[in-house]
């Protein structure tokens, strides 16, 4: 599985790499951050969510369509970062939804394409019809839920 | 899957990392912020799959129902 180097905060929270392709080099941020209303089973939950990183203007847009031909390899970075957050931080349930639809439509190829090897070590839950239940290839999913086993 | 095999697979899961000690603080940025706060309310509507155990809210410390 291809995927770009990252560089991790020390804290192991954030994570950032560059995503090279025919449009330049464009810089992704993935983010950890505890959604704090909530606690299951007595652990905070985490929401995953990621963008490119626009210098000029010093801020994350998580709506960009990068287009550079790479896409398989960044969500295998994204799908690595979940592995060094929770090596490093513990075991959080991880929640994910995309920015919009097609992001989350996004998530959902980078698990399907490397789901066998996702799940030898994570159970994922997805979000279909009013209710969550384990993954499956050919739904379209709401949101995801991801935990070690 | 045997225990070699899964930790090929780990290896084969992890890239490569090396901490950046001057990254800046990314949990404070807006966007995620953002999405952390609608991802609360997101659970708040549709709650957790109910295999990860009791879902509580911190604040009231009630246990999260299905909203009618």
């Amino acid at each position: 599985m291809e995927r770009y180097e990252y560089e991790a905060r020390e804290n192991f929270i954030s994570y950032i790499f560059d995503s090279v392709g025919p449009r330049g080099t464009i810089r992704k941020v993935v983010n950890y951050q505890p959604i704090v209303d909530w606690k299951v089973n007595g652990r905070t939950v985490m929401n995953l969510h990621f963008g490119d990183w626009i210098e000029e203007e010093q801020r994350i847009d998580d709506f960009a369509v990068s287009n550079n031909k790479d896409r398989d390899k960044v969500l295998a970075t994204v799908a690595s970062t979940i592995h060094e957050f929770m090596q490093k931080r513990g075991q959080y349930p991880i929640h994910a939804v995309g920015a919009t639809p097609v992001k989350t439509r996004l998530y959902q190829m980078g698990i399907n394409a490397h789901r066998a090897e996702i799940e030898s070590h994570f159970l994922i839950f997805g979000y279909y019809k009013d209710e969550w239940i384990p993954f499956e290839s050919g739904r379209n999913f709401e949101a995801f839920l991801v935990i070690k086993r | 899957m045997d225990s070699n095999e899964l930790e090929d697979s780990l290896k084969a899961l992890l890239g490569k990392c090396e901490i950046d000690y001057n990254m800046p603080d990314f949990s404070k940025d807006p966007t995620f912020l953002k999405r952390a706060a609608e991802a609360s309310e997101w659970i708040a509507k549709h709650g957790l799959p109910k295999e990860l155990g009791t879902l509580v809210n911190v604040k009231t410390g009630q246990e999260w129902h299905k909203p009618s």
